[in-house]
């Protein structure tokens, strides 16, 4: 059966996993460092791998893995990102946390004791027909996973430009209400104290 | 088979009647005619074609015999069909057909029924060889194996189901000959003809003729063995000829240049080169306008080596990559009903390290990243789907030796935010082009299981282009005419990270984020539930029978 060895390196890689953090919504501009700095607050990074985008759409957030030193210091990190809004090198789009998944990691070890076992299967077997006619399904769904990706990339885009309209939006009234006040006593503001004979404090 | 009823004012533009051939015996309103056009292919009587019917779940390859249009103006082709291996499986017992092997329908009723109506269901040209040692076949040469797309020398009886190598001297009601490979024509190879021809095209002929070895390395036209030392090259067109030069590096690439050679025998080799173009569309059509499922139609891009058993392979781009694909082919001629799959007939193969998977790699390899963009180009990359998740790159590459006796490198893909749940992913790349493609072909048109019923399926693989930044939404900047200030807070920004606080903008825009992410969480539950649970369907029809098979 399995070796020792091989047991206690799996056993090791689930204690990673335990205190290890997935990061999503990242912007690609985020480099390890910066996620490293961002998350020390909540304890001590031991290591920061970005997940390597090799067949999805290019324009998907980044994501990553980020090992903390013990598993409560990842618990501290999951519970602060999703009780606050968390921003990494920008804003206002929160980053999101979850716990890591034995699927998510690379150079995740062999199971112990698990054995694969595999078979073509002979064309005269009833379940010949079955077999073909899921992997036609396996496509179906892939497409449509990558419709509503495509979807889900189309929504945030808009948010995104409805923020950003938003934002200028803002940006102008508060503009607005500053000339009011401007600093050489020549906005409206003090246009009308003189008129009314009233006094404005500038300070 | 169909009806057509309801014709589509679009697919009559792209029909077109060629010659008339005459009027039926016992109809004089319907009007044969000898080829037609469809979709700017050429059809001519005996030539064959790929049809796909709704409903299929392959395309058919059949013989065109007879086209004609009725007095309501439906057009039809009568059609004898070939048989695909897996088609008559039942009936093959102890035959181990080639995976390009087709067998001639025959027998009493065949073609009676078999009327199609070539708008609907004719998807391409097909290149089909008889390879029947009968007299009445003219022999095909190897130039012409090497071309075809798939070869017969077997006949079915559709009714007895037999097989046998004789073929009966009519067949559907027509004359078995046409089903044998086309004569040559006569004058071509006429001494007299032959003569002024030598004298014609003596100077060209020498350049053509070199032309066409180092075009086809070690096959037909070959100047050297030819008793005159000169063999005479026939060129239907001189545009074959000037085109040949350029094409010559094209070919490579399923170039639009066919080269027939016929062999005489007084020891001299005339060679034939026509200029086909319509070969190349009709193959693309037929992997294009096809469903996924029908992608294994895609192989005609292998069929060529598989036949070339004996013979010189010609020098193919992407294929010597480590000098190991010469024998690749040789090894790897995928058969239907394999020796593998005899031997695994019962049981599952329980999948063990590989030999020697340990050993120590003496040269320093390049990072994996830039291996996979080679192998992309090179095509040599193998996506496969549909595995556990939890599967290790090293396992996959145990499995792909097992189920594939190949050496390969693999990584599963890690997953990520849009992954699906079920699916595991992996890139696999293989030594040669060959080993891929046949491995992509093999993996379509049959099944290789794991122990849980998952059928593994594979695909070419594609990598994400790298190139201009990724676009990422939702990162606002406030572009302000004080650029310096802005600027150097923005440095400091970027490496900076915070939580929003409470009654700023920024905080209600974070909290309409999270809706979002939220939305999108349901959103993509939903799916893999839904997608789940169609899977779990599949799965239930598998089970009862799959766990009789395992106790």
């Amino acid at each position: 059966m399995a070796s020792l060895s091989a047991q206690a390196d799996y056993a090791a890689f689930e204690e990673r996993r335990k205190r290890t953090v997935y990061l999503d919504n990242l912007s690609p501009q985020v480099t390890e460092p910066v996620v490293k700095t961002a998350l020390n607050q909540f304890g001590n990074v031991k290591s920061v791998q970005f997940i390597p985008n090799y067949i999805e759409p290019r324009n998907i957030p980044q994501c990553a893995l980020v090992e903390m030193e013990n598993p409560r210091q990842a618990e501290a990190v999951l519970s602060e990102i999703k009780q606050f809004h968390f921003m990494i090198s920008g804003m206002p789009r929160p980053v999101r946390a979850r716990r890591a998944e034995v699927g998510m990691f690379g150079d995740k070890p062999n199971m112990p004791g698990r054995t694969i076992r595999c078979r073509w299967l002979d064309e005269n077997n009833p379940n010949f027909k079955i077999a073909q006619k899921t992997k036609a399904l396996i496509w179906k769904n892939a497409a449509e996973s990558a419709f509503l990706q495509k979807q889900v990339l189309q929504e945030e885009e808009k948010l995104a430009r409805q923020q950003d309209e938003t934002l200028k939006a803002n940006y102008k009234k508060f503009e607005l209400i500053d000339s009011i006040t401007l600093n050489d006593k020549t906005g409206p503001a003090d246009k009308l104290a003189k008129h009314y004979n009233l006094k404005i404090a500038h300070d | 088979m169909s009806h057509l009823q309801v014709k589509k004012v679009e697919d009559n533009m792209k029909f077109k009647w060629g010659r008339k051939k005459g009027v039926s015996q016992t109809d004089e309103r319907i009007q044969f005619y000898e080829s037609f056009t469809y979709e700017d292919v050429e059809y001519f009587v005996y030539d064959c074609a790929y049809i796909y019917c709704k409903g299929d779940t392959e395309t058919s390859i059949c013989k065109l015999v007879k086209m004609f249009e009725t007095p309501t103006h439906v057009k039809r082709v009568k059609v004898v069909r070939f048989r695909r291996p897996i088609e008559i499986r039942e009936i093959l017992g102890n035959h181990n057909p080639q995976w390009n092997e087709l067998f001639l329908a025959s027998g009493q009723g065949v073609g009676r029924q078999d009327y199609i109506s070539p708008v609907e269901v004719i998807v391409g040209k097909c290149n089909v060889v008889c390879t029947s040692k009968d007299e009445r076949n003219p022999h095909a040469s190897k130039t012409e194996l090497k071309w075809a797309d798939y070869f017969f020398y077997r006949t079915v009886d559709v009714e007895k189901c037999v097989i046998s190598e004789k073929f009966n001297d009519e067949i559907a009601g027509i004359k078995v000959e046409y089903f044998f490979n086309k004569r040559k024509d006569p004058k071509l190879i006429s001494p007299s003809n032959l003569k002024r021809n030598i004298k014609m095209e003596a100077g060209r002929s020498v350049l053509s003729s070199k032309i066409g070895l180092v075009e086809k390395g070690g096959s037909a036209v070959n100047a050297d063995k030819s008793g005159n030392g000169v063999s005479p090259v026939l060129l239907e067109s001189k545009r074959a000829m000037t085109s040949m030069g350029e094409n010559r590096c094209m070919s490579n690439e399923n170039s639009t240049l066919r080269l027939k050679a016929t062999i005489n025998k007084d020891g001299t080799e005339p060679g034939q080169i026509s200029f086909r173009q319509d070969q190349d569309k009709a193959k693309v059509r037929s992997s294009d306008s096809l469903l996924p499922m029908n992608e294994s139609d895609t192989r005609p891009d292998k069929r060529r080596k598989l036949l070339l058993d004996g013979q010189k392979k010609v020098p193919k781009k992407g294929e010597d990559i480590d000098g190991k694909a010469g024998n690749a082919s040789d090894k790897m001629v995928p058969e239907l009903a394999g020796n593998r799959g005899a031997k695994t007939h019962a049981q599952f193969l329980e999948v063990t390290r590989r030999p020697d998977a340990d050993r120590s790699t003496w040269f320093k390899k390049l990072p994996w990243d830039q291996r996979l963009q080679t192998a992309e180009e090179m095509g040599t990359l193998v996506l496969l789907d549909n595995l556990d998740p939890s599967y290790t790159s090293l396992e996959v590459e145990d499995l792909v030796w097992h189920a594939f006796n190949r050496r390969v490198e693999a990584k599963m893909i890690q997953q990520g935010t849009f992954s699906h749940p079920h699916y595991g992913k992996a890139l696999v790349i293989f030594k040669s082009k060959d080993a891929a493609e046949a491995a992509i072909s093999k993996l379509q048109s049959e099944c290789l299981i794991l122990e849980d019923g998952r059928p593994v399926a594979g695909c070419k693989g594609t990598l994400t282009q790298q190139g201009e930044p990724a676009k990422f939404f939702g990162h606002l900047v406030l572009d302000v005419h004080k650029c310096q200030r802005q600027c150097d807070e923005k440095r400091k920004a970027v490496s900076t990270s915070h939580s929003a606080q409470p009654n700023t903008i920024e905080y209600d825009f974070a909290m309409e984020w999270r809706c979002l992410q939220e939305w999108t969480d349901i959103c993509w539950r939903l799916l893999f539930e839904a997608q789940a649970k169609e899977m779990q369907e599949l799965r239930s029809q598998l089970k009862s029978t799959e766990i009789n098979e395992l106790t």
